[in-house]
């Protein structure tokens, strides 16, 4: 198995690493580049807790050869807060309490995050699509929904305070 | 996970060249979206991986000599957002709508749902209804076209040989819902989002005079080794005038038509009677135009 030098821009910086042929990029997100905001809960596209945006598709990363990714952009959630201020989203499902144990919470928000950059204003029912490869155990569905209907609105748009405060 | 080299070939002619050295040994990576779970359960061990995913002049959907063509590489959820889909291929619209889920749609490609061959492969039962054909091309640069009915062996096997790939899914135009045409598809799966079909049913028919049926095709996935056209469902329909007594009678053939087995979804019974209920939503769907 000959290694594979992956080059990709994560969170809008450029990376180049060399990585097995056989790693997802969940593996390589989270082992290689420690970002473990980038959960695996079922490894094989069921649950959506390892949502990332690859140019600009929400996408399973467990489901994503990381060669996949090679010449192309990776968000994940602490791309979202590169100004060192928490995301409206983010701060939305706080207010909102559409948070509970929080681990689908990251992949919940990057399907969020790919909806509302392709439509600013959807409706209830197109947030419920757009999050229907998200599942939460908690069952915390409506906060989600309301949470997210709440930026979409408008509610939420100055984002929060600085994340380090 | 099991071990594999990786290679991105930039033209489908290294592809060929690649899969007819390899002789087997070689899985072509599209969305990956059934690839990679099956390389993680070991359930394919493949020597090399071919990605196929950057050959982008293999995603298209576009209307060329009175027929639409899809490009093998074009995603789900191309096919869920086309305008001309839209208007002239409503169900396979639907269809891709109620494909897994968005995350899995924006992966997961037409030529990659047909090429897996799943029994409930949710794009091959309109593509059937609506008389879809796939163009192949093997590394001695032969081409030719098979009927999607014809595609599949057997569950999760098609006739491709080991150096064939298929290039482009083509059906007449129908103007569907227009006119005189009007079609339907029904899935029941066990949730709304990814849900693998228990049963699912898509029809085309041609119409005269409102409700007299000139001709039809009938598609069910998930009862039977692989998708199937309904003949004996048809052969009821065709020629006949749609009435409600007529609708029930086509749901008695479908019984002649499917052989479904009992797995962790639904038992053979329950796929059976399904089958009927289903047949019988689209084609009241039908009555009411479509």
């Amino acid at each position: 198995m000959k290694k594979c030098t992956l080059h990709m821009i994560v969170n809008g910086e450029k990376v180049s690493i060399e990585v097995s042929p056989n790693s997802t990029l969940l593996d390589v997100l989270r082992d290689k580049l420690n970002l473990m905001e980038v959960k695996e809960g079922c490894g094989q596209g069921d649950c959506g807790a390892c949502t990332v945006i690859l140019d600009g598709k929400a996408v399973n990363s467990c489901l994503t050869l990381a060669m996949q990714a090679e010449g192309k952009e990776v968000t994940t959630l602490s791309g979202l807060n590169k100004s060192r201020k928490i995301h409206p989203l983010q701060k939305s499902f706080i207010s909102h309490g559409a948070i509970q144990c929080g681990f689908c919470t990251p992949g919940m928000i990057m399907s969020a995050k790919a909806l509302l950059d392709k439509n600013p204003h959807p409706t209830r029912e197109e947030i419920k699509v757009a999050i229907s490869g998200n599942l939460c155990r908690c069952t915390g569905y409506k906060k989600i929904v309301e949470a997210i209907e709440a930026v979409a609105r408008g509610k939420e748009e100055k984002g929060g305070e600085d994340v380090t405060a | 996970m099991v071990e594999f080299d990786y290679i991105a070939p930039e033209t489908m002619d290294e592809v060929l060249e690649i899969i007819s050295r390899l002789e087997g040994k070689a899985s072509l990576l599209a969305g990956g979206t059934n690839l990679i779970p099956n390389l993680r359960n070991n359930k394919i061990k493949p020597e090399l991986v071919v990605d196929i995913s950057g050959l982008s002049d293999f995603s298209y959907i576009r209307e060329d000599e009175e027929k639409i063509k899809i490009g093998v590489l074009t995603s789900i959820t191309e096919l869920t957002t086309s305008e001309l889909l839209m208007k002239q291929a409503k169900i396979l619209k639907e269809a891709s709508g109620q494909f897994a889920n968005p995350l899995v749609r924006n992966k997961a490609t037409i030529g990659g749902n047909l090429a897996d061959a799943s029994p409930a492969a949710d794009t091959a039962v309109p593509l059937i209804a609506l008389g879809a054909k796939v163009k192949t091309i093997d590394s001695a640069y032969e081409m030719r076209e098979i009927r999607i009915e014809e595609l599949f062996s057997a569950p999760n096997q098609t006739l491709l040989k080991e150096d064939e790939v298929i290039t482009e899914i083509e059906f007449p135009l129908l103007a569907s819902d227009t006119g005189n045409i009007k079609s339907a598809y029904e899935k029941l799966g066990l949730r709304n989002a990814m849900a693998i079909s228990v049963v699912s049913v898509a029809i085309v028919a041609k119409l005269r005079d409102e409700r007299y049926i000139d001709e039809v095709k009938v598609a069910l996935g998930a009862v039977a080794p692989k998708p199937i056209r309904a003949q004996k469902v048809e052969n009821v329909l065709k020629g006949e005038t749609l009435s409600q007594s007529l609708i029930e009678k086509s749901a008695e053939a479908v019984s002649d038509d499917i052989n479904p087995i009992s797995d962790i979804r639904a038992s053979a019974d329950y796929r059976r009677m399904m089958s009927k209920v289903l047949l019988k939503r689209a084609l009241n769907k039908i009555d009411r135009g479509g």
